[in-house]
């Protein structure tokens, strides 16, 4: 299709000097990429969402306009890929595009393949680190990021992922997180990007023994946004705990999926996801917890709901449950509904415009989640765009 | 209860004196009428002609029978691959003739029926009930005061002939053949089944059962069950199924269509107890108009893979579904079930509670649709699902789809997955009870909102049922 072809791969690769190493990488990730199909509104993960907006031949890796700046102190790393490959080769070797491997997504793999912006963050062991690291991405064009996050064991880093754009423009994003034994990761990621964009993203955690990963997720810009997160339980003792909030406005689509694959024994797991559509805006929220057998002594938990405040607004939620151990605790809730008539007439009638009180009951309604969020400025961020979008 | 008795070495022995035979059993095999094995449009006609059809139900079959073969195999749900279309027989007919009293049936078809209960059952509660053996319904009858009420019970074959005009109204209206596969196929080959009609205002407080049975190996069931509810009438329906365990595969592929029309109620409630050998692939909807209610109340006990996912179309303003489902799946099974509630009016509710028992490597899964179209107001629904895990070896699904396209409603669901609360097992056996009793009545308190919705003897029969599932499971 039009440009995702090894010509251009090449190209793109000579044109950041990749070297050999590099080269591989993205060859190898090119040959999964050519085994998938693209897919459409036949695929069940892709059935309410409409690919047809997306013109794919009217992007071109060459012209992308962006900007990603990495900001990190202490004793963390995190430099573009084509630096990060000569001081730590075996890392990029070993751990790029290692969790691309299972429940296999094209997507990803375009990233992997033909990223124009591929960064390493790396923490090496028993190192905490309290700064943040921030990864500010702002781009037009198509930007197609590969980010890999290292983490050893025996450390704990916190990453604040910042996207933003002006103008319409698609972003293909990809974060590989790989949290070593007894290691902690607390990753913020906040979308803001403009109406007429497209964001497509992927984020997998892979974590080790008694490794814990908090995510914190707020999905507010694009006129397609797809965040999908992924959480692999592969060290015994590993616990996640995920955030999320998502508010749609105009004709905007969120598309949502937080999964759970709990694979080894004792793990504990907990989602909460909380949504508002505004105006036409959609949004599909999916969230499976799939346990395997020999995960005995399995926690996991879901819930999910939604405020449907537009009146053209649409919420498809299928949250789902794939148990295959029976000592185990697993449950989802999802709620969907509109605000409370009962609430609204309490606040107006205490000289609230409708507006206002309206604004009043929707942030209420994302409390629950935003005062969970541990980072302040992440948080306040989220309650500025809110009350922007709201306005 | 059973009592227990100590074994040898201190292995609790349930004395419960019900014996799997009570269904297992086979009959010889002298049938008045076996249509060559596989299907093609030759054997369509046969049956049609057979059946003395109006020429339109005949085009409807062959029409049927074109999509059953343009359409796919589904990619989602139970495994389906080992089933052999030309490896069925498609239509068998036992006797000729219809029995209205038991002793007018052959032999070994009454005993049969003998075996299952059903004689009995009539006699002492029933309002009317249709037997059917292998692809013809043997058996009907129908209580003298209901019949007087102008309310018709019969046969589906019966129906086209003697009720033309109301069947060819709402056949199919439903459920269409391009709605599925099995839908297409039953459309084609469909034999037997229920026909009920209540008339307007008439209750009808007795339930009217129907039984099907299949016995030869090899066999494929499909069976079509019209109701039509007038206005503010009543009915519960009720319907049983089993059939002996061969070695090779049978195919009940059934599809049943109720019309509610306003303020009526029509109360579907099935108990599926299929030898593990038979697929079980049913089409099962429903359209409720205004104030009308639907409730499905689906008990899957057999088969070896059912997919089946009962639903309501709520077409009025104040329309009701309640879906009630239960489903156990033993060693070899998967129960695919669920249900779909289509909100297409303002002010209609939902309830759909499934709660499923695994073991011995057995799979249930629970999927459903609840959707809301735009300009549906003031729509409530809950479903609620629990799944009981008992072994290391078996597994769960929960795959609900909401699609809610209007804000001004409350929809919400829950779901569990787990095992049996040690407290609860602690509990039980510290007053003495084995640990197989104990679980085993904790099983049966969890499928208790389902059983207390059955009439008793189903009730009784029920937990009969699930008693034997549980005998042999520790741990």
């Amino acid at each position: 299709m039009g440009w995702m072809d090894e010509k251009t791969l090449r190209d793109i690769s000579q044109s950041y000097k990749d070297n050999e190493a590099l080269l591989e990488k993205r060859l190898a990730a090119f040959q999964e990429f050519q085994k998938l199909r693209m897919p459409t509104m036949n695929d069940e993960e892709w059935r309410y969402t409409d690919m047809g907006k997306i013109k794919w031949d009217s992007f071109h890796p060459r012209n992308a306009d962006y900007r990603v700046n990495i900001g990190c102190r202490g004793n963390v790393y995190g430099k573009p890929l084509r630096e990060a490959v000569e001081k730590y080769p075996e890392i990029i070797k070993g751990y790029m595009g290692k969790s691309l491997g299972e429940r296999k997504d094209k997507l990803a793999y375009m990233a992997s393949a033909f990223w124009n912006a591929g960064y390493l963050i790396y923490v090496p062991k028993n190192t905490p680190i309290d700064e943040p690291v921030s990864i500010e991405i702002s781009s037009s064009g198509l930007t197609l990021t590969n980010i890999l996050i290292v983490v050893e064991p025996g450390s704990s880093v916190k990453v604040v992922e910042d996207c933003r754009s002006s103008n319409g423009g698609m972003n293909v994003g990809l974060v590989e997180l790989f949290i070593g034994d007894s290691s902690k990761v607390d990753y913020y990621s906040f979308q803001d990007f403009g109406p007429s964009h497209f964001d497509l993203s992927l984020k997998r955690a892979v974590l080790g023994s008694n490794a814990h990963i908090d995510w914190n997720f707020g999905a507010f810009g694009g006129s397609i946004s797809k965040a999908k997160i992924e959480t692999f339980f592969e060290g015994p003792g590993s616990s996640a705990e995920q955030r999320g909030v998502f508010l749609g406005s105009g004709e905007q689509h969120h598309d949502i999926l937080t999964n759970a694959f709990h694979k080894v024994p004792h793990t504990t797991n907990n989602i909460t996801v909380r949504g508002v559509l505004l105006g036409s805006s959609s949004s599909i929220y999916r969230g499976l917890i799939r346990i395997e057998k020999p995960a005995q002594q399995t926690n996991s938990y879901l819930n999910e709901h939604s405020l449907m405040m537009g009146e053209h607004a649409l919420a498809n939620s299928i949250p789902s449950l794939e148990i295959e151990a029976n000592e185990v605790k697993a449950s989802h809730g999802s709620t969907t509904g509109k605000v409370d008539e009962e609430q609204m007439f309490y606040l107006m009638s205490r000289g609230l415009s409708r507006k206002d009180a309206e604004r009043l009951i929707i942030e209420g309604f994302f409390n629950p989640v935003i005062e969970k969020i541990p980072l302040d400025a992440v948080r306040q961020r989220i309650i500025n765009t809110i009350e922007r979008k709201m306005a | 209860m059973g009592e227990e008795k100590m074994g040898d070495k201190g292995k609790p022995k349930a004395s419960i004196e019900m014996d799997y035979s009570k269904y297992g059993f086979r009959e010889e095999e002298s049938y008045d009428f076996k249509s060559r094995m596989g299907l093609d449009e030759d054997i369509i006609r046969e049956i049609s002609a057979m059946k003395k059809e109006p020429p339109w139900m005949t085009e409807f079959r062959l029409r049927a029978y074109k999509t059953f073969i343009s359409k796919p195999m589904p990619a989602w749900g139970g495994d389906l691959s080992h089933i052999d279309f030309n490896n069925i027989y498609y239509y068998v007919r036992a006797t000729e003739k219809q029995g209205k009293d038991w002793k007018d049936l052959p032999p070994e078809i009454q005993r049969t029926f003998d075996r299952l209960g059903i004689p009995e059952a009539e006699r002492k509660f029933l309002g009317g009930v249709g037997a059917q053996y292998e692809s013809e319904v043997v058996y009907h009858s129908l209580r003298e005061d209901l019949a007087k009420k102008g309310v018709i019970f019969t046969d589906m074959d019966t129906a086209l002939r003697e009720h033309s005009d109301i069947v060819k109204k709402y056949f199919s209206t439903i459920v269409p053949i391009e709605d599925n596969k099995f839908a297409a196929l039953n459309s084609a080959v469909w034999s037997g089944g229920s026909f009920v009609y209540i008339p307007a205002g008439v209750r009808v407080d007795v339930p009217l059962q129907a039984y099907f049975r299949i016995n030869a190996a090899n066999m494929g069931q499909f069976e079509r069950t019209l109701i039509i509810a007038e206005p503010n009438s009543y009915v519960h329906y009720i319907e049983g199924c089993t059939a002996p365990t061969y070695s090779s595969n049978s195919l009940h592929t059934a599809v049943v269509e109720l019309i509610a029309l306003p303020g009526s109620t029509i109360r579907y409630t099935t108990i599926q107890n299929w030898a593990s050998n038979v697929y079980n692939l049913v089409t099962k909807r429903a359209y409720a108009y205004e104030n009308a209610t639907v409730e499905w109340i689906d008990g899957n006990i057999g088969s070896r893979l059912t997919m089946k996912y009962p639903s309501v179309y709520l077409m009025g303003k104040g329309a009701k579904a309640e879906v009630l489902s239960v489903a156990f799946a033993g060693k070899g099974q998967h129960q695919d079930a669920g249900s779909k509630v289509l909100h297409f009016a303002p002010y209609t509710t939902s309830q759909i509670t499934s709660r499923s028992v695994s073991k011995d490597g057995g799979r249930t899964t629970y999927r459903g649709l609840v959707k809301v179209v735009p300009g549906a107001v003031g729509v409530k629904s809950s479903v609620t699902c629990d799944a009981l895990i008992l072994d290391e070896k078996s597994a769960s699904d929960t795959i609900p789809y909401m699609e809610i396209n209007e804000k001004d409603v409350s929809i919400g669901h829950e779901a569990s997955v787990g095992r049996i609360s040690e407290e609860q097992l602690f509990y039980l056996m510290s007053r003495g009870i084995s640990e197989a009793e104990a679980r085993t009545l904790i099983v049966m308190g969890f499928m208790e909102p389902f059983t207390k919705v059955l009439p008793m003897e189903y009730a009784v029969e029920l937990n009969r049922l699930i008693q034997l599932e549980m005998e042999g499971s520790v741990g």
